[in-house]
């Protein structure tokens, strides 16, 4: 078989499981960033920012091995300068990024460290001159400048995409690369978040006008965002806002009404909303239940009960998940295994993908990784 | 007690809060007196926790507003020693400097009468090790936000055990991806799922 045609298998899968149709197998997106490991133990998570050629290439080696290569989804090999990526993720918190080899031990994970720019006076400017001038206001004050940060090299990630290619894996195509988070979760990073709680407290009619100025900008960018770029499905992700962080009147007046605005605009232009939530999202997941069937996807951390979203959300849409990241990490393959096979007879076979809870750690087991990705194919 | 700044307190007016801990300390009402009041609107702010009245939000903005107030009065140790079930040493571990986890168990149990020495975030194991050596604590608390500090809590705990430092403490962890079987990996006694586990732990641990 060619990889075109590996491709267009995999690709199918992967459809399938998001329109709620029973695709050939469970499809498996169980990469992780930091599988160049497994290829050479003795990498440090530092190597992901100072040997990214080496990490691509081994990335793009761990793909090929046994077991692994039957996942679906591509390797985390991109080409791009990943520093400059995960300054730009952390400013979307308007905070900056602490980084292993630099601020952090060599094999740490990269964190992010909260800044916390935006003053009381602000939300002013945000309701009278709008969303963007103080969006662009706040990057200056954390020193954000995207111009000073490395560029990718477009001649070696054409060479890496061609590469990558000719694995045959699934290519189905994420819209508009990384869009805006909610409002609230926005605001809250600008302005910290124990200070933002404050806000809603003390000032709830402020906020909610600044969130309906950011609101407003906020979906158009999104949209402006995947025309330019189209895909099957746009990844907005969540972190602040789980049942034990808020109240329901809380999500209701804040947090929701974002969704309710971005998805039927994502709708209009065919593209699926994926939501990454991490946190317990247990009491807020029958406000999912409005959406259209097969318009979204819900995709938690491992905090969130998998099998309540599926006896609430299962017939509505896609749900991918959720092997702990402790799991991998410190269980036995033994375990892997069967919290894998539970997922698979419970949540599957339509309307399911076989995930990680959130990232697949760093220092992830590869027989733990291995025996997940058995149990999904039923070996 | 004051009747006014227990509710203040516990209803999360800050601003009354300020206030009342103003007036009182013009007064000359006593620092301690004051402190218990402050605490006692926190044991409120607990219990309508528990009973799901307040999310973590809340707790996250009472710790903000206890520790302000707690600062009008020179800080915990300024008010002299408010404690009485003894001392908690607490830390995020090395190589994760996440802080709202451990700012919250450190104000609820701060708040619940520990005298609480908090050593911060990225805490190496060496300050873990001085810290007991030095306030004696019969329970510590380690933080943890990542899978990838699990060995360093491994390491640090197998270090308190060398030191002969570990026999007479209970060692608990917290944190999102740490479970029962992250507890036995790194040979905690107990994972505590919040801030409130942490005080009953604690209080039954100590005999309270």
């Amino acid at each position: 078989m060619t990889p075109q045609e590996m491709t267009e298998i995999r690709n199918k899968r992967m459809l399938a499981a998001l329109n709620l149709e029973k695709p050939d197998r469970i499809p498996i997106m169980f990469s992780g960033q930091m599988y160049f490991k497994f290829i050479d133990p003795t990498m440090v998570v530092a190597d992901y920012f100072r040997r990214p050629k080496l990490v691509d290439e081994n990335l793009i080696k761990a793909a090929q091995l046994p077991v692994l290569d039957e996942m679906d989804s591509a390797p985390s090999a991109t080409g791009m300068p990943q520093d400059s990526y995960l300054a730009g993720f952390a400013a979307m918190w308007f905070a900056k990024i602490k980084l292993p080899g630099r601020e952090l031990a060599e094999d740490a994970l990269w964190q992010i460290d909260e800044q916390g720019p935006m003053t009381e006076e602000d939300y002013d400017t945000i309701i009278n001159k709008g969303w963007s001038v103080l969006k662009q206001e706040l990057l200056g004050r954390i020193g954000y400048d995207p111009e000073s940060l490395p560029k990718p090299d477009m001649e070696y990630v054409a060479q890496l995409q061609k590469r990558v290619a000719e694995l045959g894996k699934a290519n189905v195509a994420r819209a508009g690369g990384l869009l805006p988070f909610p409002t609230f979760e926005t605001l809250s990073g600008a302005r910290k978040l124990p200070q933002f709680f404050r806000d809603l407290r003390r000032m709830p009619d402020k906020v909610r006008a600044a969130l309906d100025v950011m609101d407003q900008e906020e979906v158009e960018a999104t949209v402006k965002t995947i025309k330019a770029v189209p895909g099957v499905y746009g990844f907005i992700g969540g972190t602040r806002a789980g049942c034990d962080f808020i109240s329901a009147k809380v999500f209701e007046k804040f947090y929701f009404p974002y969704y309710q605005k971005v998805v039927p605009a994502m709708q209009e232009n065919n593209v699926k909303t994926w939501f990454h939530n991490d946190g317990a999202w247990e009491a807020f997941l029958p406000y999912f239940t409005e959406f259209p069937k097969g318009q979204c996807i819900w995709d938690p951390d491992h905090l969130t009960d998998i099998f309540k979203i599926k006896e609430i959300l299962g017939e509505k849409m896609c749900i991918t998940g959720n092997v702990p990241p402790a799991l991998t990490s410190v269980g036995t393959p033994e375990e892997c295994y069967n919290y894998a096979r539970k997922l698979c007879e419970e949540m599957g076979p339509t309307g399911f993908i076989m995930n990680s809870g959130c990232s697949v750690p760093p220092n992830a087991k590869l027989k733990n990784v291995e025996a997940v990705i058995l149990a999904t194919i039923g070996k | 007690m004051s009747k006014k700044l227990v509710e203040a307190m516990a209803d999360l007016d800050e601003d009354a809060v300020l206030a009342e801990v103003k007036s009182l300390k013009a007064q000359n009402v006593p620092a301690l007196d004051i402190i218990a009041s402050l605490q006692e609107g926190m044991g409120i702010v607990g219990k309508r926790f528990e009973e799901k009245e307040y999310f973590l939000s809340e707790l996250i903005m009472s710790a903000e507003i206890f520790n302000e107030a707690s600062q009008l009065l020179g800080g915990m140790g300024g008010a002299g020693t408010a404690s009485k079930y003894g001392t908690f040493v607490m830390g995020t571990i090395y190589d994760d400097i996440h802080d709202i986890g451990k700012n919250i168990v450190t104000t609820v149990m701060s708040s619940n009468g520990f005298n609480v020495v908090d050593l911060g975030v990225d805490v190496p194991t060496a300050k873990y090790v001085e810290a007991i050596k030095q306030y004696k604590p019969k329970v510590i608390g380690i933080s943890c936000l990542l899978t990838t500090a699990f060995d360093n809590i491994k390491e640090c705990i197998q270090t308190l055990e060398k030191e002969g430092l570990r026999k007479d403490i209970k060692v608990l962890i917290g944190g999102g991806p740490v479970d029962e079987a992250t507890c036995k990996y790194v040979g905690a006694d107990h994972v505590c799922k919040n801030a409130q586990e942490t005080v009953e732990y604690s209080k039954k641990y100590m005999g309270v």
